[in-house]
């Protein structure tokens, strides 16, 4: 007698090693959740500083978003290493797809924070409080790439703990930038 | 003419010894790669020995001259470098599991990588040094119980939350790494009854590690001199635990490779 069970949906389960390309251009739901949000948050940073002023005044608006990226970021690295931890020493899974895109999310936000930074340095002769507030920043923005060579490059799998050690270095170093950056 | 100081010729011997080996490890690693064989402990401590070997010179060069330069190098590579990249060294060996030696490694050179503009961008306050000066008593204020600054050192006050930030990390870490990672080895192999050379040469990194952050103990054996022959000391006992350590991990590698070959003579007969 043939067995009268239907086969459930099949969870979609990411095959240990190499999921995917690890640098393959592409966003889903989850990392494509997480690029709206920061977009938006640009966005409404932007909007915040404008009306705040009361007029389009650039370096007021790059200051603002500046300070608010910062805050942006620590807490999605916190976020990141929250989900790394579980992923990784919970489930014991390996990095997946959407997990990798939102680090490369991450690493551009901190990108666009550290481009900022230049501007209103060399742009408008702003200087932060500390100088090793550069130091810092500098490391901010370097700090994933080190993990995600780690991560693209392991033959150990799963390689969940290069983004636990590189979301949680990368908050140490967004608190110590936050502390000498802000006057 | 006038006499060399004892401290001084121990801190030239020192330096050539340093520099020695660090061309010995690292040859011996380069060999490595040329075979195909991995070894990052051994690139990671001859970097560890390479910053003892810029530590002791800057060491030297502060003693007659005020540079600076040497200063930061002195402070950033024997101050900061050393415990934790010969920590790093004894890690790969240990931790074999997963990417951990890997990822502390990313993270040393993230950290080593910060703090080598930082150090370089202090202002330091050079009226603080003379000619001769122990460069560990005079690199900082010193307090006394109530905190009032008593003397006067070449750090500004200041620095304490920049570069000094993260001396106590850096040698913690380092410590754990080096004199954790001796311990560990040395009852996991005793228990087995294994690899007799390499807990015997972790051990010896350990003390070797260990011995120049003793140096205020030994001053207080009678003589300012001993903490630099402490400091020669440590250098000698870490390259004689690298190079047991090594012999002790190629002799495994080979029994291995011996073990997979057998199966297959086996099956050819």
């Amino acid at each position: 007698m043939e067995s009268s069970e239907q086969p459930s949906t099949p969870r979609r389960i990411y095959k240990q090693g190499e999921p995917e390309h690890p640098f393959e251009v592409k966003v889903t739901l989850i990392d494509g959740i997480l690029l709206a949000a920061t977009l938006i948050f640009l966005a409404i940073a932007a909007i915040d500083a404008i009306q705040r002023t009361g007029e389009f005044n650039v370096y007021l608006v790059t200051r603002a978003m500046h300070y608010q990226i910062s805050r942006y970021s620590l807490v999605v690295a916190l976020v990141m290493a929250v989900i790394a931890v579980f992923l990784g020493i919970i489930r014991k899974d390996d990095v997946t797809p959407w997990f990798r895109r939102g680090a490369y999310i991450v690493v551009g936000s901190l990108l666009l924070q550290a481009l900022l930074g230049i501007v209103l340095m060399f742009g408008f002769g702003a200087q932060p409080y500390q100088p090793e507030h550069l130091v810092y920043g500098i490391a901010a923005a370097a700090c994933l790439p080190f993990f995600v060579f780690v991560e693209t490059t392991a033959k150990k799998r799963p390689a969940m703990g290069s983004y636990i050690w590189g979301f949680i270095l990368l908050m140490g170093i967004i608190v110590r930038a936050i502390g000498t950056g802000a006057a | 003419m006038t006499e060399l100081p004892v401290s001084l010729i121990v801190s030239i011997i020192g330096t050539a010894v340093t520099g020695t080996f660090t061309f010995l490890v690292f040859r011996r690693w380069l060999e490595k790669r040329r075979e195909d064989k991995k070894a990052p402990h051994l690139l990671a401590w001859s970097i560890g020995l390479l910053m003892f070997f810029f530590g002791l010179l800057s060491q030297v060069v502060l003693y007659f001259t005020w540079s600076p330069f040497f200063f930061s190098l002195w402070y950033w590579s024997g101050g900061l470098m050393v415990a934790a990249w010969l920590g790093q060294g004894t890690l790969y060996l240990l931790a074999r599991k997963g990417n951990i030696a890997r990822n502390v490694q990313m993270v040393l050179i993230l950290v080593s990588l910060m703090t080598l503009p930082m150090t370089f961008m202090t202002q330091f306050r050079p009226e603080n040094w003379h000619p001769g000066a122990d460069m560990t008593e005079i690199y900082r204020d010193t307090t006394d119980v109530d905190g009032n600054v008593t003397t006067a050192g070449i750090f500004p006050a200041s620095s304490r939350g920049t570069v000094r930030f993260f001396s106590p990390i850096m040698n913690i870490w380092g410590t754990i790494t080096l004199v954790g990672g001796a311990i560990y080895s040395a009852v996991l192999f005793r228990r087995k009854q294994i690899m007799r050379d390499r807990m015997i040469g972790n051990l010896l990194i350990a003390a070797g590690g260990l011995f120049p952050a003793f140096g205020g103990a030994l001053i207080r054996l009678g003589d300012p001199s001993f903490k630099y022959f402490g400091e020669m000391a440590g250098a000698v006992l870490i390259f004689i635990g690298f190079m047991l350590a090594s012999r002790a991990v190629d002799e495994v590698r080979e029994s291995a490779q011996q073990r997979k070959v057998r199966p297959a003579e086996a099956a050819g007969d």
